[in-house]
């Protein structure tokens, strides 16, 4: 796992979003697309992709792509 | 503008957020006297005309809701007589939400191939906007009411297109019984006075009880269990996601359907999504869908169809129809 496939991945879910718009510093709350609906969209994504299970108060503490990417590294090891 | 109930005004909710967020821009709501029952015989009426089908050739009545007319009787022997069928017919209720269609298919093939019957009516209709508060925008964004008619035979229809049924995956847990479910309806804490009272103002008066969904669990349960589910489906079949042609999912949520499309890789134009002119409409959703692939004449002779419902229980569950 590294933050480029990450990145990825994660852009690969939102519409509007060109990969190489959506940057570690990012804050994904300020993309067009961003709702209650994304945020468990991205809670899905983690789970299905990397087997890590997050809350929304989990997201909801965080603001940006490396710190979701951060969250989901230190759930794995 | 998404009007409340209460004639605020809130401008965070418009059409237009609603479709961005769901992929729907239409829903029906049914009158205030009708039940799912009607729904579930116009459907049939219409079918019996459009098809030719002789009504008196009936022999086995399945009805598919989560919106019964009374705890007695069986909804479908009402229906036997609403619509003039033959006397000397099996007739059941099935409820199941959202996979609802999936198990009067594998019911109905069970009567055919077993020599039982020779031919099933398959009835779905809900109501889910009986249940629904005003105020919970996330449930009246999606649900629609709405009712769906399917034949089942021994043999096949020389004018329309036909479709034989696969060998069915099913699948339920109740741990999950509370992320969807139609709070104080019937025999297990049943509605009190104190409870209605509070409701009183409301059209509907919330009667029968109201539907709660805890979104993030149903949410997550589905984007969960949907893609094992269709492996399975698949795997019986010997199929792949390349040799299947088309996927028709319970039409649950467009974001949600889409989602799952790109997780499994399932290319956009084998995938149907129909959801922006219908809504939700529980256990009629994946035959409306299915209809309105039949009337685009997408389906071809050889095709494989996979047909899946997931939702409310949990319940899930799919197959493949050949065309």
């Amino acid at each position: 796992m590294n933050i480029e496939s990450f990145i990825e991945k994660l852009a690969a879910e939102f519409e509007e979003v060109e990969p190489d718009t959506l940057k570690p510093d990012t804050n994904f709350r300020d993309l067009d697309d961003w709702s209650s609906m994304y945020a468990l969209i991205v809670i899905a994504l983690i789970d299905t992709e990397y087997d890590v299970r997050i809350k929304g108060e989990d997201l909801s503490k965080i603001e940006t792509v490396q710190e979701l990417y951060d969250l989901v590294e230190n759930r794995k090891n | 503008m998404y009007k409340k109930y209460s004639d605020e005004v809130d401008d965070k909710v418009t059409s237009e957020t609603i479709f961005e967020q769901c992929g729907i821009r239409k829903r029906y709501i049914s009158e205030e006297n009708e039940t799912s029952k009607d729904f579930a015989n116009r459907a049939a009426e219409k079918l019996f005309k459009d098809w030719s089908i002789d009504r008196s050739e009936v022999e086995y009545l399945i009805f598919v809701s989560d919106a019964l007319e009374y705890k007695g009787p069986t909804t479908a022997c009402i229906i036997q007589d609403d619509l003039g069928l033959p006397t000397n017919i099996g007739a059941i209720d099935i409820l199941h939400g959202c996979t609802g269609w999936i198990h009067g298919l594998s019911l109905a093939k069970a009567l055919i191939s077993s020599g039982q019957v020779k031919n099933v009516l398959l009835l779905t209709a809900d109501v889910p906007n009986k249940v629904i508060h005003p105020g919970d925008v996330e449930l009246k964004s999606i649900f629609s009411d709405g009712g769906a008619a399917t034949f089942l035979s021994n043999s096949t229809s020389p004018k329309e297109q036909n479709a034989s049924l696969g060998e069915f995956t099913f699948g339920v847990d109740g741990s999950g019984q509370k992320s969807l479910w139609v709070e104080r309806s019937a025999t297990r804490e049943p509605a009190d006075i104190e409870w209605l009272k509070q409701y009183e103002h409301l059209p509907t008066k919330l009667i029968g009880g109201r539907l709660r969904m805890n979104s993030p669990k149903i949410f997550l349960f589905a984007l969960r269990k949907v893609p094992s589910l269709i492996e399975e489906i698949l795997d019986k079949h010997g199929l792949t996601i390349d040799s299947t042609d088309f996927f028709i999912l319970h039409q649950a949520n467009g974001t949600m359907l889409e989602f799952l499309r790109k997780r499994m890789k399932i290319p956009k134009e084998k995938f149907v999504i129909s959801i922006e002119n219908t809504g939700n409409t529980v256990s009629s959703s994946i035959p409306i869908a299915m209809k309105g692939e039949m009337d685009k004449k997408v389906f071809k002779p050889g095709n494989k169809v996979l047909v899946a419902g997931f939702g409310i229980g949990y319940s899930w569950g799919g197959t493949v129809l050949s065309i």
